[in-house]
């Protein structure tokens, strides 16, 4: 049995725009090792975005196959993609996306009222903030790209933590040649292929 | 679960939730007060019976008929019971109050059971031919009482050679359904009749009593057709009916009261579905971020769709609530006149329901739908 959490065969993502048909991903795999801390770095357009949201669950590949800790998430319909996410992936936005009229707390908490878990329990985690430690793994879109620098090294150092600490495995899609830095590896990215 | 969402949508914008709420329970108390009136608007007033058919003159309802067309309709077969009523036309100006004087039949009572008073004052009555009964709503708003002279200026001339009528108070009359009647004054038909100079043996209203209500329309098509195409042509029908029939002549107020809660229920529903369709737009990276998370798209779906439910009925509950708190406010303003003829139905209540199930399905649907098909990437993607 492999020791990689996210592995990427073979995958394509195409998009029709009109009559064009617009490749994303050619043909990339990929393959993450429980615990590391990956950074993918490439110009806008390359295909980094496209491939977090695979490896995050949030879209399915146009062909070949993706697997999350030894689940094919190119085989689960649109419900079944939901109930994984809610329960493997966290995510960190680049613009946040907290719901505005919600508490700090709240939105916290709304991951785990999808849960089973009582009140009491709820608070008990969000409090302790354990609901981001007991995730799989964490993807990450930018997550410096809108803080100034303080801020940005803070959440660095954040990741690290949870990378080093916790054993986290993390994926973060990054310009920024610092935040690419806190990684235990970088990977480049350029129309869809894996430069180096 | 739904609540923190639903809760979370209805606060993002809070002057707008409220306004749309403002707005439907605006629609919802015009749907209630019409509907509380509808018993005046259509004429389908509590308390007329279908067993008793009222006939009066064809052309012209404040006109009189001879007293020989009592006579005809008490000799009919099916006729329980007969009575009359004349009314007093007056000159307002001149005469001491502005309500109506009735010179009834000595046996209205017993017909026209609606109307009620005391053995004590019927015989009161009887006894004095000038005796008149009050109507206990215009007594308490005139103060009338009994041993009291009321003068009226009739457009018919009394014995004497003047138009001047004068009356005592011997006692009230109640009316059981529809206190408005209660704004009248009853008098001795006999005496009225004695007295005048011109229209002697004539009287107005003829009421009678059937003895069952599927006789009331066959009799009234009996008395129609035999004095049609006379100069005493008469127009008869169930009570009921025949009210229905003479507000009607003032237009179809039933269509009319259908096309303006029409108009306010399809306001509603732009209204909540504008609404509903700039909150969930508005909402695209919260939903978005809410399916990444693992937010399932029917939960999504279920969560717009109570939340127009929400909307709705809140503005439903506050519309109708305000309703019943004006229903006494306008049965005071009208001094107890529309006492019994303003109320909310349980149909009413059953209706405004099925509205807001209704309104708020169709206005949700659409916006719960583009909830349901929202891509996360693409989503995510615009910000």
């Amino acid at each position: 049995m492999s020791d990689s959490l996210v592995s990427v065969k073979a995958v394509n993502k195409t998009y029709q725009r009109g009559g064009e048909k617009l490749v994303v991903l050619d043909d990339l795999s990929l393959e993450v090792p429980k615990g590391d801390f990956l950074a993918l770095m490439g110009p806008s357009g390359s295909g980094k975005s496209t491939l977090l949201n695979l490896i995050g669950g949030l879209d399915t590949p146009t062909s070949g196959s993706v697997e999350v800790d030894g689940e094919r998430l190119d085989a689960l319909n649109s419900k079944a993609l939901s109930k994984w996410r809610s329960s493997h992936v966290g995510f960190i936005f680049q613009f946040y996306n907290l719901l505005p009229v919600l508490t700090a707390f709240r939105n916290v908490e709304l991951p785990l009222l999808l849960t089973k878990l009582s009140g009491s329990q709820r608070k008990q985690h969000v409090e302790t903030a354990l609901n981001i430690v007991s995730l799989a793994d964490i993807v990450c879109d930018e997550p410096t790209g809108d803080l100034d620098r303080d801020t940005a090294t803070d959440i660095l150092n954040l990741l690290q933590i949870l990378n080093r600490d916790h054993g986290k495995t993390i994926l973060m899609v990054t310009h920024d040649p610092m935040a690419a830095d806190s990684a235990k590896r970088i990977l480049h990215l350029d129309k869809g292929k894996l430069t180096h | 679960m739904y609540w923190v969402l639903i809760k979370a949508s209805l606060f993002r914008k809070k002057i707008r939730t409220f306004l749309t709420i403002a707005s439907i329970s605006i629609a919802f108390l015009l749907f209630g007060l019409l509907n509380s009136m509808s018993a005046i608007f259509t004429g389908s007033m509590q308390g007329m019976a279908a067993d008793i058919i009222m006939v009066m003159p064809k052309y012209n309802m404040l006109g009189t008929q001879p007293y020989s067309n009592v006579e005809y309709v008490r000799s009919l077969e099916g006729v329980e019971k007969v009575t009359h009523m004349t009314m007093l036309a007056s000159d307002p100006l001149s005469s001491m109050f502005d309500g109506m004087i009735f010179a009834a039949d000595g046996n209205l009572f017993d017909v026209y059971t609606r109307f009620q008073a005391t053995e004590e004052h019927k015989e009161a009555m009887l006894q004095r031919p000038d005796g008149v009964l009050v109507g206990r709503l215009l007594a308490d708003q005139k103060g009338f009482k009994i041993g009291d002279k009321i003068r009226t200026k009739a457009t018919f001339k009394h014995e004497d050679g003047t138009f001047n009528w004068e009356f005592e108070v011997v006692g009230f009359y109640t009316v059981e359904q529809f206190t408005g009647d209660e704004m009248g004054i009853i008098s001795n038909y006999k005496y009225i009749d004695d007295s005048r100079m011109t229209m002697k043996g004539t009287t107005g209203y003829i009421i009678a009593k059937v003895l069952s209500p599927e006789l009331a329309n066959s009799i009234s098509i009996k008395i129609d057709k035999n004095f049609e195409n006379s100069d005493r042509a008469t127009r008869s029908g169930p009570e009921n009916q025949l009210a229905m029939e003479m507000v009607g002549e003032f237009g179809d107020i039933e269509l009319i009261m259908n096309l303006i809660l029409s108009a306010v229920f399809f306001t509603i529903l732009l209204v909540t579905g504008n609404t509903m369709s700039q909150a969930v737009r508005e909402r695209t990276a919260d939903l978005a971020v809410l399916k990444s998370i693992g937010y399932g798209d029917f939960q999504l779906f279920v969560s717009v769709m109570l939340e127009a439910f929400i909307i709705i009925f809140s503005g439903l509950i506050l519309g109708l609530g305000i309703t019943l708190l004006m229903i006494p406010l306008i049965v005071a303003a009208s001094q107890d006149m529309l006492q019994d003829a303003i109320y909310l139905t349980s149909s009413a209540f059953t209706t405004a329901f099925l509205i807001g199930v209704l309104v708020s399905f169709v206005s949700s649907f659409m916006p719960a739908r583009q909830a349901l098909k929202l891509k996360v990437v693409d989503a995510l993607a615009k910000g």
